[in-house]
């Protein structure tokens, strides 16, 4: 699409009018054209005087606790109802992936390994097993440990454990395991939220010979305040989160 | 970082209050609510008609910010027209849905109900600084708009309708459309300069 054709499109599209047909090729466009961009931004700004313009009406006072139950609940909705039997199996997944590094000789990587992770993490996913070590591998690193339940939002089918551990030097690490999410829009990316805010943008989910999507990274950040756990999906669209909570075993 | 709940936020704050958001922070939806669920509760009430629907509308609008928060750049445009641009889009696919093939009766912008008057100093001038933008518009820009608007009517549409060429429909909306933003600007930039002053 060239911008003559986009900028043709940027009125109705920012009215939200633009046949849903066409809108995914010039969001496509505007996605690599920074001049689009900001017409689109421009005309998004006369959107919102219009909508500013109305005579405005007094929302129900109770709305507001309604609007945060609604948004904890959409966060929970919907979980995969025909494959619960496989989750409460599958909800240990991310020990058995910290048990798999155990089994590999992860614990205590040194400097020379970490720059083999991937390959490291690539032979650990394929070696899921080994469920009872992941005490052994938490205490190892001498850190704190915690965990939080992902749950998919609405309109998602999944479920997965995140495992942190936040320990000294570059001893602290981000286990996920997740089924794989239905509908897909991979590939998904790891972000934790700390209490001050402070966002990490950690890497990629992959695909385990499982068929779950895994994740492990080592990293030498702070991660003890982390308060949430988000997969995002390839739009940057939150697919599942879980709140961190203190680690309990099994 | 906490955040008021009323004056503007820096570009900074906005994308904070993003963050704690989709970290699924109690105080940053309420503060996101106190801020943006009244303009957000009356674009649904002004377009679909029912308080129901106004207020199913405002629940999905913040349940589409908390997913999407992650998408939210500040420096590619303000929170409140990130916002807005979401619940007005949200409402034009409720009405055209509902609407099926047929169509409603046009809504003027003069043509929507007065609800009773809120007493928000800041409300108001907002309020003041829209229908002074909406007032330099034309008599056509204006018709088009709203068609567009509050309608949800695509440009062929309204062309079909009014029998006047789809490029000038697309025009007139892509002309309106930037009329407002500015005029609106130099409102703000007015404002900003009698707040310096005063």
């Amino acid at each position: 699409m060239t911008c003559l054709e986009a900028r043709d499109q940027l009125p109705e599209y920012a009215l939200g009018v633009l046949p849903a047909e066409r809108v995914r090729d010039l969001e496509r466009h505007l996605e690599g054209c920074a001049g689009c961009r900001r017409e689109t931004a421009e005309l998004h700004q006369g959107v919102e005087t219009m909508s500013f313009s109305l005579p405005q009406a007094s929302p129900p006072p109770a709305l507001a606790d309604r609007v945060v139950r609604g948004l904890f609940e959409g966060a929970r909705a919907k979980p995969s109802q025909p494959r619960a039997s496989r989750r409460a199996v599958r909800v240990l997944a991310a020990a058995t992936l910290a048990a798999a590094l155990v089994a590999f000789g992860a614990i205590g990587w040194g400097v020379a390994e970490r720059h083999r992770a991937q390959s490291i993490n690539a032979i650990a996913i394929r070696r899921i097993e080994n469920i009872d070590k992941l005490d052994t591998f938490i205490k190892s690193l001498g850190g704190q440990p915690f965990q939080a339940q992902l749950v998919p939002v609405a309109g998602i089918e999944s479920s997965g454990t995140a495992v942190i551990v936040s320990a000294s030097g570059a001893n602290s690490v981000v286990i996920i395991d997740v089924l794989p999410l239905i509908p897909n829009h991979g590939p998904y990316s790891v972000q934790l939220i700390d209490r001050s805010g402070r966002v990490f943008s950690l890497g990629h989910l992959q695909s385990s010979t499982s068929g779950d999507l895994v994740f492990v990274q080592f990293t030498a950040q702070d991660l003890s305040r982390v308060l949430s756990v988000t997969i995002l999906d390839a739009h940057s669209n939150v697919v599942m989160t879980g709140k961190v909570a203190p680690y309990s075993k099994g | 970082m906490t955040f008021g709940r009323e004056g503007p936020l820096s570009a900074e704050s906005e994308q904070e209050l993003m963050r704690q958001l989709v970290a699924g922070e109690e105080h940053a939806i309420r503060t996101l609510y106190s801020r943006f669920g009244r303009p957000i509760y009356t674009v649904g009430l002004r377009m679909l008609g029912s308080v129901e629907a106004a207020e199913e509308l405002t629940r999905d609008v913040f349940l589409a910010a908390w997913r999407k928060g992650g998408r939210f750049d500040s420096e590619r445009g303000r929170l409140s027209t990130w916002l807005m641009a979401i619940a007005h889009n949200m409402a034009v696919d409720r009405l055209r849905h509902d609407r099926g093939a047929g169509r409603p009766p046009l809504v003027l912008v003069e043509e929507v109900p007065e609800p009773a008057p809120l007493d928000e100093e800041e409300v108001l001038l907002d309020r003041d600084r829209a229908q002074r933008a909406l007032a330099g518009l034309s008599a056509a820009e204006r018709h088009l708009l709203s068609q567009a608007y509050f309608s949800g009517w695509t440009a062929r549409e309204i062309a079909e309708s009014e029998g006047i060429p789809l490029g000038t429909v697309k025009t007139r909306l892509r002309a309106a459309l930037i009329k407002l933003r500015k005029s609106e600007a130099e409102q703000s930039r007015m404002a900003t300069r009698r707040g310096i002053e005063r």
